[in-house]
């Protein structure tokens, strides 16, 4: 194993870090000792074909300013799949890397993206790589490749996996010491996407764990997840269920090289769960950090048979190029993956494809979402969106997912007064802002009382008063608003 | 309503232009909380697998005028 993954300093017990859990900080007693941060929710797509993404550098000072150890989890450039890391996507991460002083980084071993026509398109979700040794080659070298830009050791963090096993391919454990001892790398071992793999009828969390070089554990991942539609979700939900707090008691003395425990938690989740839960949970975790014990040798791992013929199996672009297509819902190609096409995992990718897609409209184009709702209710916003999402495909990042749907809005005129403005603003705000420059929006009425009633969730007002006004923006900001 | 003459590019040269009436800064407080509000959004998602509830949570989240919170359950499929 690589010795710089023997030389990791110990980061204790923190989150995943989100605008909406700074209260966690603030109060905090020295309990949380790192945050790790995901890089892309603070990146921007620029438009420009030379540096496509370029960095919140504000919100990176900040983060660097923060007193806790720093680790950057990658979640726009999985590794999984044929489309390896860009120059420009490790160039900035490799900046937030250095800015922050981070001691490693992770990505996952999943794919979100696939060559169509000769160039990537986003499935709108990680989904999940076939598991034989060439996939698991691909795989290796795109790992190489990230540790290589990043400059610091790397993790690979096992996938989740709503699909059914496929004869002849690597288990679960299997596949990821196959893919971690080709790239010489570390594990980021996310005991709930093991977890929720085992619910759902693939390889059990014991067996995986005993294939695996566990000395390459660096990092554990845990987190909530939920039911749906009889699968269970990596939701990232809530509170870690108390019987994978007990899994993780079981297993986290089998790490010796284990750098940090990371809560994973998404901002939508803490109105339900709580500030004070959240506190809870991070003192849970430091039971489990006390039950580490390094200097000991990891189990001998016993990975089983491998196949490296493969024989009969796909090819990883094959599967890639079939499972991307069905989840975006475009037909397959001519030659498709037979066991995908009945495989019941796969709608349920699609569904949640598409509330991912919807999640991203509805966070970046909000106040056009809330509008919609407000005046045609869910039907009227799924109306647009349905017609969006059949003739776009999916973008990964949210400015883009809201700018190609707020444009379709204002092309589809619904007969729903000041939308069209409503989504004019937010596209001139949002494209002021990646751009720089001044925008200058109309309104047929006050904008002030509509557009203030929609960003605090209220009902907005029947009528505006009357005028033609202008709302001047720079960089992202109102400058100006002018009557005429 | 007090009326001004103003530079604005958006100006034709007929055109006579009024100035908005009352604490125009407080109108830029308020307009520059929302743009905050959007801009605070526009990069990747989160890391998961799951359903994303961003959606839902627009869709059922309710606050009354006094801006109380009404109540959210959300609603998942099945």
């Amino acid at each position: 194993m690589a010795p710089a993954l023997h030389a990791l300093p110990d980061l204790g017990v923190g989150l995943v870090l989100w605008p909406a859990l700074m209260p966690v900080l603030a109060e905090d007693d020295g309990a949380i000792g790192v945050v790790e941060i995901e890089p892309e929710f603070f990146w921007f797509e620029s438009g420009d074909a030379q540096a496509p993404m370029r960095i919140d550098s504000g919100m990176v000072r900040q983060l660097a300013e923060l007193p806790h150890h720093k680790l950057v989890h990658g979640v726009a450039a999985p590794v999984g799949g044929g489309i390896g890391p860009t120059p420009h996507g490790l160039q900035l991460m490799r900046e937030v890397v250095q800015r922050l002083q981070a001691p490693w980084a992770s990505e996952h071993l999943s794919f979100n993206a696939v060559p169509v026509d000769g160039g990537p398109v986003d499935s709108g979700f990680l989904l999940p790589p076939l598991q034989t040794v060439e996939s698991a080659r691909q795989a290796a070298a795109n790992i190489r490749a990230m540790a290589r830009g990043l400059q610091v050791p790397f993790a690979v963090e096992n996938n989740v996996n709503y699909l059914r096993p496929v004869a002849g391919e690597l288990s679960d454990g299997a596949f990821l010491a196959e893919v971690t001892t080709l790239a010489d790398c570390g594990i980021l071992l996310d005991l709930h996407n093991l977890w929720t793999n085992e619910k759902n009828g693939r390889q059990p969390v014991r067996e995986a764990l005993a294939a695996l070089p566990l000395e390459r554990v660096c990092e554990l991942h845990l987190a909530g997840g939920c039911a749906h539609r009889g699968y269970w979700l990596d939701a990232h939900c809530g509170l870690v269920d108390a019987a994978l707090m007990e899994l993780a008691a079981e297993v986290v003395p089998a790490l010796p090289n284990l750098r940090a425990i990371v809560f994973e938690m998404l901002p939508t989740a803490l109105p339900q769960v709580g500030i004070a839960d959240v506190r809870r949970q991070i003192d849970r975790l430091h039971a489990l950090w006390a039950l580490r014990r390094p200097g000991t040798r990891a189990p001998p791992s016993t990975p089983g048979r491998h196949r490296d013929d493969a024989h009969g199996l796909p090819s990883p672009a094959a599967w890639e190029r079939t499972l991307g297509a069905l989840v975006r819902g475009d037909a397959a190609d001519a030659d498709p993956v037979a066991a995908l096409l009945d495989d019941p995992g796969v709608a349920l990718l699609r569904e949640l494809a598409g509330h991912a897609r919807a999640g991203q409209i509805a966070s970046a184009a909000r106040l056009t979402t809330r509008m919609l709702l407000a005046h045609g209710g869910e039907a009227a916003f799924q109306a647009l969106f349905a017609d969006y999402a059949a003739r776009q495909p999916p973008r990964q990042f949210a400015s883009s997912e809201a700018l190609g749907f707020l444009d379709h809005v204002q092309r589809a005129a619904p007969a729903i007064p000041h939308l069209a403005q409503v989504a004019a603003f937010e596209c001139a705000v949002i494209g002021s802002a990646l751009h720089g420059n001044a925008r200058s929006v109309a309104f047929e009425g006050d904008p002030v009382p509509l557009l203030t009633a929609l960003a605090e969730r209220r009902t907005p007002p029947a009528t505006l008063a009357p005028g033609r006004f202008a709302v001047e923006l720079q960089g992202g900001a109102v400058v100006a608003i002018r009557a005429y | 309503m007090k009326r001004t003459r103003t530079s604005s590019p958006l100006r034709s040269p007929h055109a006579v232009t009024v100035a908005i009436p009352v604490d125009v800064g407080n109108d830029l407080d308020k307009m520059n909380k929302v743009t905050r509000e959007i801009l605070g959004r526009l990069g990747c998602a989160g890391c998961h697998s799951g359903f994303d509830l961003r959606f839902v949570l627009e869709r059922d989240f309710r606050v009354n005028p006094a801006l109380e919170i009404e109540g959210f359950i959300p609603r998942l499929g099945g």
